[in-house]
């Protein structure tokens, strides 16, 4: 068997045709997938409805690109190998309909999706591409096959000393919280806490790990909103890590994410769950949480916090503060369904003279392109620049806009990298940076 | 020729319409199960009703339309307006059911169903059309996508040519032609990509239950 144009964590020449069905058999043997399969193989007419509304068909215009092609792929195994007509007619030729080479296109092409849902929403028959591809994965990951970027993370979390994706040590995550209350004191002249492990908080706060390395102006500007607003949260230091890509691939690997976020929630006592500016993680938490601990824990991602603060008068902001042309980009986890669409907009209107929107925008938003786990996977950046992220590059570039906001940690990374590679005229920021700079702290004011 | 008509409107008919009704049972047995699941499921999904909404959305998709691809959309709600409405409203149908079993529903006038055919068929042969010059579309399309509806059509084509005085064929072929191809149709429906007209209904809530994951520790 041919390499992949990723890295797995087992060697590809490991996977065979009979472990893929294996997997695959297991999956139905355990899962609801199965009556969603049967019906989904029935009546999948490949209209090509959703091929102009799948950005990938629209940069690529490669036939296998169209959502409903990347779905037949899984469909046709289930059909020919799964239902008693499938099976009658294999007899009947004598030999199994499924080859290593299909296996290797499949992973190809579900690596190639970035899961962002957009074309489920144009399939006349509601077929939801989003949860074949879903599916397509977890049994490849199943069989071996999963890009090792996510799996050596997952493991990290799962099983490593740090239970975290980036390996962030406690001691270091001590470290990062005092540096980042040093630098509120600079920058804004007030003595702004990060609570850790203070007992009954009402919110547990759970960033991705990686925003504690790379997004410090985010959690600066969510922990100045929170303390200026008077919320009681905190920190776990059992568990301070939202990420959770088994939502990419693989459901054993989201349900013992996710109860383990639950455990450590639990542990400490506190009331509701927070989520800070990350898509993939919100959707996670707020989707499987209740289904997977049997609790009914309130989840909530900090943006609607945020606005809700603003909506009470509990945080004032400087209208004068961001001067830029801004526009805003949808995470497709938490816009797509439309959960999260019009709080941030409230955000930005409040205290941004200058807001333009792209076209599309909102539930109709076109992914960054690096959706799906992929942003991670650092083989896949030149096909995230030219296929995936160009829709996005064409959309910003259009929007005439000087910074474009976005409150997730991989549509902040994808949309960096395609700025850089487009050569595009603006910066990116999350949404509590600009909220960093434009909040006005009592302290900083001398009123506290 | 007779005795063929006789065996295609008669035994073969019934046959058929016995085969796409256990068929449909069972095909509609599992997408219920699978709605049931969705119903119980814990999951913040859109509500049943929030389901059902979007399904009778799409089943009259005039706000559904907008976007790319409008010429195919509304070809593609012409020919099935066009099939559904004359497949159950025409008067020799409805007759003919009366006949089988005893009761029958209101027909629409002949001059209508005239009109809904011919825009059906020249749907229909679009949508073909489409299949074969769009790049795309021919890239994902398979045998069976072109083979069904070639079916519909010479059916329909058949019912329309076996009234009219122009038709070039003997009238008892013409109509041994719809007839038969009725019958497959019928009998296929329940086990090919026809049954989206027999399982749109239960589309969403089977996707419903599907995001109801099981994981590892909670079977």
């Amino acid at each position: 068997m041919k390499k992949f144009s990723f890295t797995t964590e087992l060697p590809a020449s490991d996977t065979t045709v009979a472990g893929f069905l294996k997997a695959f058999e297991r999956v139905l043997e355990n899962s609801n997938y199965r009556s969603m399969l049967d019906l989904y193989s029935r009546v999948s007419m490949n209209c090509s409805r959703c091929a102009e509304e799948c950005q990938i068909f629209r940069a690529s215009r490669d036939p296998r690109d169209i959502p409903c092609y990347r779905s037949a792929l899984l469909l046709d195994i289930y059909r020919n190998h799964f239902t008693a007509w499938g099976l009658l007619k294999s007899r009947i030729r004598g030999t199994s309909p499924l080859r290593e080479s299909d296996i290797e296109e499949m992973a190809e092409s579900f690596y190639h999706c970035t899961v962002c849902g957009r074309c489920s929403i144009f399939c006349p028959l509601g077929i939801d591409h989003r949860l074949i591809v879903r599916l397509g994965r977890y049994i490849l990951s199943l069989a071996g096959i999963a890009p090792k970027a996510l799996t050596v993370s997952v493991k990290e979390q799962t099983e490593g000393a740090t239970r975290n994706t980036s390996g962030v040590p406690l001691k270091a995550l001590r470290d990062n919280l005092e540096f980042l209350e040093e630098e509120i004191q600079e920058i804004k002249g007030a003595a702004v806490k990060f609570p850790l492990d203070v007992k009954g908080a009402e919110y547990v706060f759970f960033a991705p790990v990686s925003d504690y390395l790379m997004e410090a102006d985010t959690l600066m500007g969510i922990a100045c909103v929170l303390q200026e607003a008077g919320v009681s949260w905190t920190i776990c230091s059992e568990n301070y890590d939202a990420i959770n890509y088994g939502l990419f691939y693989n459901d054993e690997v989201l349900e013992t994410i996710t109860q383990s976020m639950y455990e450590a929630f639990r542990n400490i006592g506190g009331k509701k769950i927070l989520i800070g500016e990350c898509g993939h993680a919100s959707r996670a938490a707020s989707l499987f949480m209740s289904h997977f601990t049997n609790s009914d824990i309130p989840v909530v991602n900090i943006i609607e916090l945020t606005a809700r603060l603003i909506e009470e008068g509990r945080i004032e902001l400087d209208p004068d503060a961001i001067q830029e042309k801004v526009t805003y980009h949808d995470p497709c986890n938490i816009a797509r369904s439309g959960w999260i669409v019009e709080q941030p907009r409230r955000i930005l209107r409040s205290f941004v003279r200058n807001f333009v929107e792209m076209d599309p925008h909102g539930t109709l938003n076109l992914c960054c392109g690096g959706g799906g786990g992929t942003v991670s996977v650092s083989e896949f950046k030149p096909y995230r620049m030219d296929i995936a992220g160009k829709g996005k590059a064409d959309q910003l570039r259009a929007s005439g806009a000087e910074l474009v906001v976005t409150p997730c940690a991989n549509c902040k990374k994808q949309i960096s990298e395609l700025i850089a590679h487009y050569r595009l005229p603006m910066r990116h920021a999350g949404l509590h940076d600009l909220l960093l700079t434009a909040i006005k702290l009592k302290k900083a004011d001398g009123e506290g | 020729m007779e005795t063929l008509l006789y065996l295609a409107k008669g035994p073969l008919f019934r046959f058929c319409i016995a085969l796409m009704l256990l068929g449909s049972i069972r095909t509609v047995w599992s997408a219920l199960r699978a709605a049931r699941r969705a119903v119980t499921s814990r999951l913040p999904y859109p509500t049943l009703g929030e389901q059902l909404r979007e399904t009778a959305a799409w089943m009259l998709p005039f706000n559904r339309i907008a976007g790319t691809r409008i010429i195919f959309s509304i070809v593609s709600f012409i020919f099935h307006l066009g099939l559904i409405t004359v497949l159950l409203f025409l008067q020799d149908h409805v007759l003919s059911v009366r006949g089988g079993i005893g009761f029958g529903w209101p027909h629409m006038p002949r001059e209508l169903a005239d009109i809904l055919t011919v825009a059906g068929l020249a749907a229909g042969i679009s949508l073909l059309a489409f299949r074969v010059f769009d790049r795309g579309l021919r890239g994902i399309s398979v045998a069976a996508d072109y083979a069904v509806l070639s079916l519909i059509l010479l059916a329909m084509a058949a019912g329309f040519a076996a009234s009219r005085q122009w038709n070039p064929l003997p009238h008892d072929v013409t109509v041994l032609i719809h007839v038969i191809g009725g019958n497959i149709i019928l009998a296929l429906i329940p086990f090919t990509r026809l049954a989206h007209g027999l399982l749109f209904p239960f589309m969403r809530l089977a996707t419903a239950s599907a995001w109801r994951l099981q994981g590892r520790m909670s079977r």
